[in-house]
């Protein structure tokens, strides 16, 4: 059905956004041809092909142990945000007043602030909290920044929801609560989703925070990558980025799956 | 509840639903107050414009809703949805999703919804609207059928008038979120108090005019240089007051030349309908302006032509006299 309309489309417009494609997705591809290189050093394969960087990063202690601990804090951050940045939506939408647009404003501000400003903040403030360098520390840190990307995909679930359909089930003898559990978050369980799957993304690659305040004891994937680059140029990291992306991809390809199957 | 499109009709019954509180005053159920209950305490069934069926669960967990979240047991709670699915003869659908059900389906889940927790009332809000015009008769049989068999007080909010006359044990008419009548239908319909009911309520012609005499069991009053004869209501009027009568264009015939009226009016057709049943004639008239006649059309006498001069007369118990505004 959508592929109905691509008749009409000049030529140009369709080169035009092949080309910006190719400008968006290449660049990511050469991440994979890079990560089997038989070099020494970040090239691009000479003679063939080796899988020695992947046999190198998953048998590594040091990658392996910043890969779990992105991976646990990713998980934890995630479900703090969610669970926040769900409730607050909802919240938001039952008031529909002045202030709750005030306060998803509020909400989005993490991502309107450059993450460095935000990053120094939380450096100043998590001295005096002794949260430095801590897994609490850095989950914290994430579940704020990851919130808004759950408020607005939340947000936006509920903007398509019939608010009768609450209304329907306090009549029917529910209390808010049952209300919240068997109406209100089945029908928008897509945007949470889709915030669950943001917000992830964020944790797991999220790198100034990380540089900011955690170092020694929390030493995330996203950390070790950056130390990576600077220090040596091992190829490693590109066996890393590529495992990053398959990553990636997969959880937005699940994003999309959720939303196809609701939308049927 | 039957009033224009925002008389406020939908936000009274949000408020004897609960999810409006009221500025002033208070609601009582059976004498209990109830106005601080939160809705899901009053244990009211409620059909939504537009049904408000969970598009996520079954018809089966949709009419299975109130009893769940109530906790009843799980035997009892096949037997009430399908028992509630009997009386809105659904059985065999109760495994589907509302979106795979038609209008009229999607509405008896509703219905069967909102009665499967023995509610103490239920409150409809344009149940029907939705609907197309046959299916909509059907439906009104059928709600009534159950009312009578379930002997549950309804209020039902509706805009169509001849759908609160034929399904109303009371009507009440509202107009600019005020109560304007309250009656049985018959009341409303033959002795309106107001214009604005005799007009709302089926259609009706207003002749106004002063009092010029008083006469045994009536009046005498004169309008556009004309005199009329009319009934008193419930007292005599001053003589000199304003008064407004309205007529039922039904009420209405045309004279044979010489017939004796106790009112007569003389006039020129404008424009005439024809309905199949009746014939709808509006007819000029210098002293009161267009009044409109309904005439049954098997017995009309005359075949209206426009342009054609005729007398229109009704006796003095025919029309009814109503307060303006």
């Amino acid at each position: 059905m959508i592929g109905s309309g691509f008749g009409n489309i000049s030529i140009m417009t369709r080169s035009l956004a092949w080309a910006i494609i190719c400008f968006l997705v290449l660049p990511i591809t050469v991440v994979f041809a890079v990560s089997v290189t038989d070099r020494h050093y970040l090239s691009l394969p000479e003679s063939g092909v080796s899988f020695q960087y992947y046999r190198n990063l998953f048998g590594s202690g040091p990658w392996l142990t910043s890969i779990l601990q992105s991976f646990v804090i990713a998980c934890a951050s995630t479900a703090v945000a969610v669970v926040a940045g769900t409730l607050c939506a909802i919240g938001c939408w039952r008031l529909g007043s002045r202030a709750s647009d005030l306060v998803r404003m509020l909400m989005l501000a993490p991502i309107m602030v450059p993450t460095i400003v935000y990053a120094l903040g939380i450096y100043q403030f998590w001295i005096d909290l002794r949260l430095l360098d801590t897994y609490a520390g850095l989950i914290i840190a994430h579940a704020v920044t990851g919130i808004p990307y759950v408020v607005i995909t939340v947000s936006t679930a509920l903007a398509g929801f019939d608010p009768r359909l609450e209304q329907a089930s306090l009549s029917l003898g529910a209390s808010m609560g049952q209300t919240l559990r068997l109406v209100i978050i089945p029908n928008i369980m897509p945007g949470v989703v889709s915030g669950l799957i943001f917000a992830f993304i964020h944790s797991w690659d999220e790198l100034v925070l990380a540089l900011f305040i955690a170092g020694r004891a929390v030493f995330t994937l996203p950390r070790r990558m950056w130390d990576g680059i600077n220090e040596s140029l091992d190829p490693t990291m590109a066996a890393v980025a590529a495992v990053l992306i398959a990553v990636t991809v997969s959880l937005l390809c699940a994003d999309a799956y959720v939303r196809s199957r609701r939308g049927s | 509840m039957l009033g224009p499109s925002g008389s406020g009709k939908t936000t009274l019954l949000m408020m004897i639903a609960g999810f409006v509180q009221p500025d002033r005053g208070g609601i009582h159920l059976g004498g209990q107050p109830i106005t601080h209950l939160p809705p899901e305490a009053r244990n009211f069934g409620m059909v939504f414009q537009g049904y408000a069926l969970f598009p996520h669960l079954s018809v089966f967990d949709n009419v299975a809703f109130p009893l769940k979240v109530r906790r009843r047991p799980r035997a009892e709670i096949e037997e009430k949805v399908k028992a509630a699915l009997d009386l809105v003869k659904l059985t065999t659908q109760s495994q589907r999703l509302p979106r795979q059900l038609s209008g009229g389906q999607q509405q008896r889940v509703a219905l069967a919804r909102a009665l499967v927790f023995t509610p103490h009332l239920l409150l409809l809000d344009e149940p029907l609207s939705a609907l197309d015009k046959k299916l909509r008769a059907e439906l009104q049989e059928e709600l009534k059928r159950l009312h009578r068999k379930l002997g549950l007080s309804f209020i039902y909010v509706t805009h169509d008038q001849d759908e609160a006359l034929s399904m109303s044990d009371r009507i009440v008419v509202m107009s600019d979120g005020r109560l304007v009548e309250q009656g049985t239908p018959l009341e409303l319909y033959d002795r309106p108090r107001t214009a604005f009911v005799a007009d709302f309520l089926g259609k009706s012609n207003f002749v106004r005019g002063r009092v010029e005499s008083h006469v045994e069991g009536g009046f005498v009053f004169s309008g556009g240089g004309a005199r009329f004869m009319q009934q008193i209501r419930d007292a005599k009027p001053d003589i000199g007051s304003g008064v407004t009568v309205a007529l039922r264009p039904e009420k209405l015939s045309i004279l044979a030349p010489g017939a004796e009226s106790d009112n007569r009016l003389s006039g020129v057709v404008r424009e005439w309908n024809y309905f199949g049943s009746e014939f709808r004639i509006l007819v000029d008239t210098p002293s009161c302006g267009p009044i409109s006649v309904a005439l049954p059309a098997w017995n009309a006498g005359v075949s209206p032509e426009v342009g054609q001069s005729l007398e229109l007369g009704w006796s003095a118990g025919a029309g009814m006299e109503v307060q303006e505004a």
